[in-house]
């Protein structure tokens, strides 16, 4: 099991970034995401795999003022 | 021809700067800001929430017309509006900030102490800090010292629209920068938009008053006529003031 934003998500051996965005249906612009609160450069989703355990953190911008 | 603002070595060519907040929207958002005519355009960076994918207003913003400027909101210390801005640099691609550090809900009033802090690490980091203040001279001085590429002084209290309450602090502030001042928070009414130029201000920052108004489009457009109409007037060398009557007909002639 992995963390997502805070909720459990399952995990597997050799789960990258990419696949896990795909999975969650990710549509989004500017996106950022952190494993464990580091962050993870968009070149590196499909071969940055994530372990089980681990806290995954996608950001992005939304309205404000 | 009003003057274009210079902010970093940028030229900006809105006085009007709009948030993205709060609208009911983003087919309305979109046209209030187009509607505005605002440059800059502020944006808070949150968590994905992958179940409600609509949220994602950035693919409504046109990124070639208008500026971003992601803010530091939900930091209540200058160690959280650190984080955030390090976070938003990565998220939008560049390093523009409006820091925003407001520890207690209720007034969301900045920190001083915290705002400042968070400037002099950010600065030093390469970001362009817009700091969003109370209306304190004395702090607006030691941010522009420290390096922030504008001041941005609160009228009143976010999202109250109870207009500018601070002017005799505001006018100080204008009267001592060294760099421009950004009237943020509290305006509701064009009126409001037209005290902040009379008192010098360079520019100003609305959020809930277009976003609330019944028709927000409209009220966007309003605004950018009150800019228009306040600098307008401005340049254009207004009267002075007189305590007695000076009459505008003639003195002879009366039909008596």
């Amino acid at each position: 099991m992995i963390k997502v934003n805070g909720e459990e998500h399952p995990w597997r051996q050799g789960l990258n970034i990419a696949q896990l965005l795909k999975e969650k249906n990710y549509v989004y612009h500017a996106i950022i995401v952190r494993i464990n609160e580091k962050f993870v450069p968009p070149e590196e989703y499909d071969v940055s795999v994530i372990k089980d355990g681990d806290n995954v953190e996608a950001i992005h911008l939304i309205t404000g003022g | 021809m009003i003057k274009p603002l210079t902010i970093a070595g940028r030229e900006i060519r809105s006085r009007l700067f709009l948030g993205t907040g709060k609208f009911s929207n983003s087919t309305v958002m979109a046209r209030a800001l187009e509607a505005s005519g605002a440059e800059i355009v502020t944006v808070a960076l949150r968590r994905v929430e992958f179940d409600n994918p609509q949220d994602d207003i950035i693919a409504h913003i046109d990124q070639k017309k208008y500026l971003l400027l992601p803010n530091t909101s939900g930091a209540r210390d200058a160690e959280e509006a650190v984080r955030i801005a390090r976070l938003a640099r990565a998220a939008s691609g560049w390093n523009w900030l409006k820091l925003e550090v407001t520890p207690e809900p209720n007034y969301l009033l900045p920190d001083p102490v915290e705002t400042l802090k968070a400037a002099e690490i950010l600065i030093k980091e390469g970001f362009i800090v817009l700091p969003y203040i109370n209306a304190d001279p004395v702090l607006a001085k030691r941010l522009q010292e420290a390096g922030c590429a504008a001041v941005m002084p609160l009228g009143s209290p976010i999202g109250s629209g109870r207009g500018i309450k601070t002017a005799d602090q505001i006018r100080i502030i204008i009267a001592q920068a060294t760099v421009p001042v950004v009237v943020d928070a509290g305006l509701g009414l064009p009126s409001h938009i037209c005290q902040a130029f009379e008192l010098g201000a360079d520019a100003v920052l609305l959020n809930t008053a277009v976003a609330a108004a019944q028709d927000p489009v409209q009220m966007a457009r309003s605004f950018k006529l009150a800019v228009e109409s306040s600098l307008a007037g401005l340049e254009s060398g207004p009267m002075s003031e007189g305590e007695a009557a000076s009459a505008s007909s003639p003195l002879t002639g009366f039909l008596r």
